[in-house]
């Protein structure tokens, strides 16, 4: 580890990069998204696969552990459902024997106008994040920004189940609640530092019952539309419902919780509610209106599986 | 820059230098002209790369050659004993399910790798465990009945 930290130190930065699975990074390279002469490849550090107990009832989980572990992991797949879901929605068994949740974290945002070969973004020339230029396709009257997308589908769960990351580099280390390593742009999306490694995922104990849903056209390779993640503490307050790459950080949908914490109106006015005050951005993936119906529907659907129905329903 | 590279293909020891850039389909396609591992997508989604690393179907052409140091490859040539094809192979061609073949390697080491995780996958297990591989021709189903197949024929002689 001190030996990544020191390569990445000594790099000049832009010229080094850091590899996880490489299932995403290396297929921006042939896009020619990114370029880089050095990778530092940290699957090769064994300790960042581990996963363990913390002590105090928690879970943590190394980096470099991949989507299949997570996902077919016992004590997750029990404690935590949700997480093991998201990590078996990624992709296909193949990328998920080799993405790691590290990487997922900090999968780069995704544009429909930018992922795309080249030839392909010779139509765009402007976006603001494939080139130096002065437009956003997604939003043309925007005046700044990038609205890229937070794509990880493992990034919902963790942000409901209240969970932390470790950052380490040369000068220490730092811990960062999950929400707040996502800055809110599409092209400066993480608070990352350029020598800092994101080494490990701290759960806390299980809080209570939950529900992960990731909404996709086909249930094929693709990304979400939205995913939606809901935590119903045991003790009342506290809920959570996520909504995740809808935009270029994940979403809470702080009024929605807070109604599902006082339990005194239907699932259906929270499930309406929760839509309703998400900042949503039309996309080729659906329109604000669509995503804002369909979201409302899912999360019905997700709230009346663990929710006893009240009295007004 | 070349760098030197150790590893296990289909059981046979393999030293060689490689390119940092070069990735394991490359190794495998060009170096050691095991070709029946198709090129086709480049980018993860259709899977007709597919080998066995280390025990688990991963896209050759998302893998650096690098990344397999020291480890176990398995390719779709060294799935039959000789002459004998493997019982997924033979179930593969029993049921149908090769059409223009393109996606066959892949598919046959994606079933591969969904047997050896899940010996007796239902239908929705079979589906999940062969998404990473794209076909254009059967439709699927012809695969998914000789999934079915080797599963059948497995019970019956335990």
């Amino acid at each position: 580890m001190a030996e990544a930290t020191d390569l990445l130190k000594k790099q000049p930065p832009a010229e080094a990069v850091l590899m996880a699975g490489g299932t995403d990074l290396l297929v921006r390279e042939r896009q020619k998204l990114i370029a880089f002469r050095t990778i530092i490849y940290l699957r090769s550090i064994p300790v960042l696969s581990e996963i363990r107990p913390d002590g105090s009832g928690g879970l943590t989980i190394g980096a470099m552990a991949s989507l299949d572990e997570i996902a077919s992991h016992p004590h997750i797949r029990e404690k935590y459902p949700l997480l093991a879901q998201a990590a078996s929605a990624v992709a296909s068994p193949q990328i998920r024997h080799k993405a790691t949740i590290g990487g997922n974290l900090c999968l780069s945002s995704r544009c429909w106008f930018y992922n795309h070969s080249p030839f392909w973004r010779a139509e765009y020339p402007e976006c603001r994040k494939a080139s130096a230029g002065d437009k956003c396709y997604v939003l043309p009257k925007s005046r700044r920004g990038c609205f890229a997308l937070q794509s990880g589908d493992t990034v919902g769960p963790l942000v409901a189940l209240n969970a932390k990351v470790k950052l380490v580099s040369d000068e220490g280390e730092r811990i960062l609640k999950i929400e707040d390593l996502y800055l809110g742009d599409g092209i400066n999306y993480l608070a990352l530092g350029p020598r800092e490694i994101l080494t490990e995922v701290l759960l806390p104990s299980p809080s209570g019952t939950g529900a992960f849903i990731k909404f996709r056209p086909q249930n094929n390779l693709d990304y979400a539309s939205f995913t939606l993640s809901v935590i119903l503490p045991r003790d009342g307050a506290g809920s959570r419902i996520v909504v995740g790459s809808v935009a270029s950080q994940p979403l809470r949908a702080r009024k929605g919780e807070r109604l599902l914490d006082q339990g005194r109106i239907g699932i259906e006015a929270i499930a309406r509610q929760a839509a309703e005050e998400l900042k949503l951005v039309s996309f080729v993936r659906g329109s604000v209106e669509f995503k804002r119906r369909v979201i409302e529907a899912k999360l019905g659907e997700a709230l009346a599986a663990f929710v006893a129905p009240s009295p007004q329903d | 820059m070349t760098t030197p590279l150790n590893l296990w293909v289909n059981g046979e020891p393999v030293q060689l230098f490689v390119r940092d850039d070069e990735t394991l389909l490359d190794v495998l396609r060009d170096r050691l002209m095991l070709t029946g591992t198709k090129r086709g997508c480049g980018e993860g989604q259709c899977g007709h790369c597919t080998v066995i690393l280390n025990g688990k179907s991963v896209n050759s052409c998302l893998t650096l050659a690098l990344e397999a140091k020291g480890g176990q490859v398995l390719t779709i040539e060294g799935l039959s004993e000789g002459d004998r094809l493997h019982p997924i192979q033979q179930a593969y061609a029993e049921a149908g399910a090769v059409q223009c073949g393109y996606c066959a390697p892949g598919m046959i080491m994606s079933i591969y790798s969904l047997l050896k995780e899940n010996r007796q996958p239902d239908e929705e297990a079979i589906k999940e465990g062969i998404k990473g591989v794209m076909c254009r021709c059967t439709g699927y189903y012809k695969v998914i009945d000789a999934v079915k197949q080797v599963i059948s024929e497995g019970k019956k002689s335990e």
